[in-house]
């Protein structure tokens, strides 16, 4: 390729794509739609090809800011500058679909040339149905599905993880696993940000202050050493997954009781770093306990 | 019409071309690389790239094969530097080594095959036959 980037190599990617469809094309695609097993949204961009290979730049959006750039109001330059993990990817894929490397990119060094033009607003003339389709349809989820949690999880993990950039790598990873455990455990998008905040907490502070105050099955075979940005990311997408998977009910309530302690302790230490967020997040969770004893009540007055 | 890839699309359903498409004389720019003999100047996407069709639905792979064109070299050059600017603004090149370097210029006509509708930018979809002769209808009229 003409360009060469300057990133973290990855095997692959921690989350899987899943194409919706294309939202520009000339003989082939040129921006693509993509959602993760999560329903998070990405973007992939076109950028260059050799005799080997086409390189896509591949980004994660929100659906108010995929939505803003469908209707022309955000260029797709500010889409990629705005990208909250402050990290992009680099896919090279081959002729036969084969992905042949991942870079993940800070957005600071993207190259020059592969930076949309600043006024690189949407124009619905050149896009796809799927893009005019799409376009209709975030209008309507967006003015139906505003979930209050959604607002304080992005709150929270931007203010957690939203300077240094090795942690923007560890939220990209991670935030898939915190979703995937609880939806593993809870099947509910209510409990969500039950067990999500004081895991991000966890990473946040492990990341900074010992590690003395957890006391959880995972962490014990890293007590003795130093713990790495690819430890955290390793146990997390592994261990703690596979550790919350196996615990029957009891244990599974005793780890989110030490959990809820160490989070406790960890707040109390540095109340001027976490005391806010938490108290938003003990609001968030009495609100989504109020709502579900409603629910159950309800539900018992019907049976 | 014996199209150009009339193995590939035969047995497409819904059938391709589209029964909309209609035979046509127009003259018409398509984007073409650095000379006319460039063997991708007339070559479907499905074709340089085969793979491209795993997955697609029958109308998707129609659209593969088909050639784009343009009704006017305006047209021709706005939707390039929409384009340009868009995924590789600070780099034509990058532009050049996928969609063409030039405009080149020239008249479909009856026998060349079926075209759709030209949208509100001045681009159509094109089948072409086999015994087309492209490389002497068109000619390179002006850089991108």
């Amino acid at each position: 390729m003409k360009y060469e980037l300057i990133g973290v190599e990855m095997k692959k990617l921690t989350f899987e794509l899943i194409k919706r469809g294309d939202l520009i094309y000339y003989e082939g695609p040129v921006l693509s739609h993509f959602v993760d097993e999560f329903g998070r949204e990405y973007l992939m961009s076109w950028k260059e090809m050799d005799d080997e290979a086409n390189r896509w730049l591949l980004f994660h959006v929100s659906t108010a800011e995929l939505h803003k750039y469908l209707s022309a109001k955000l260029s797709l330059y500010s889409l990629i500058r705005k990208t909250e993990s402050g990290t992009v990817f680099f896919l090279d894929i081959d002729d036969e679909a084969e992905i042949k490397s991942i870079k993940c990119v800070e957005i600071a060094a993207i190259p020059t040339a592969y930076l949309p033009g600043r006024d690189s607003y949407f124009e619905i003339e050149y896009a796809t149905y799927y893009a005019r389709h799409l376009a209709e349809n975030l209008k309507t989820i967006l003015k139906n599905e505003k979930r209050p949690q959604d607002d304080f999880l992005e709150t929270a993990a931007t203010q957690l993880f939203g300077v240094n950039s090795h942690e923007h790598s560890v939220i990209t990873h991670n935030s898939s696993c915190f979703r995937a455990i609880s939806d593993h455990r809870f099947r509910n998008l209510y409990t969500h940000s039950l067990i999500n905040f004081p895991l991000l907490l966890h990473v946040h502070a492990n990341m900074r202050f010992s590690y003395q105050n957890i006391d959880l099955p995972w962490y014990v075979s890293t007590f003795n050493r130093d713990i790495t940005i690819d430890d955290l990311i390793d146990f997390f997408n592994v261990n703690a997954t596979n550790a919350l998977r196996n615990f029957n009910e009891a244990e599974f309530t005793a780890v989110l009781e030490k959990i809820l302690d160490s989070t406790i302790i960890i707040v109390q230490t540095h109340p001027e770093q976490y005391e806010s967020l938490y108290n938003s997040w003990k609001r968030v969770v009495k609100k989504e306990i109020e709502e579900i004893n409603t629910i159950e009540r309800l539900l018992e007055s019907k049976i | 019409m014996n199209f150009f890839y009339e193995n590939e699309i035969s047995g497409f359903q819904p059938p391709c071309p589209p029964e909309s498409y209609k035979t046509i004389t127009l003259p018409c720019c398509r984007w073409v690389f650095d000379t006319m003999h460039h063997p991708d100047n007339f070559k479907a996407q499905a074709d340089k790239r085969p793979r491209v069709l795993n997955d697609k639905s029958d109308a998707e792979k129609c659209a593969y094969f088909a050639l784009s064109f343009h009704i006017d070299a305006q047209h021709s050059r706005d939707h390039f530097n929409f384009l340009v600017n868009n995924f590789c603004g600070r780099d034509k090149e990058l532009a050049y080594t996928r969609f063409g370097r030039n405009i080149a210029v020239g008249t479909l006509s009856e026998t060349d095959g079926v075209a759709g509708d030209a949208d509100a930018y001045g681009h159509f979809n094109f089948h072409h036959v086999k015994d087309n002769n492209f490389i002497s209808k068109f000619e390179i009229s002006e850089a991108l």
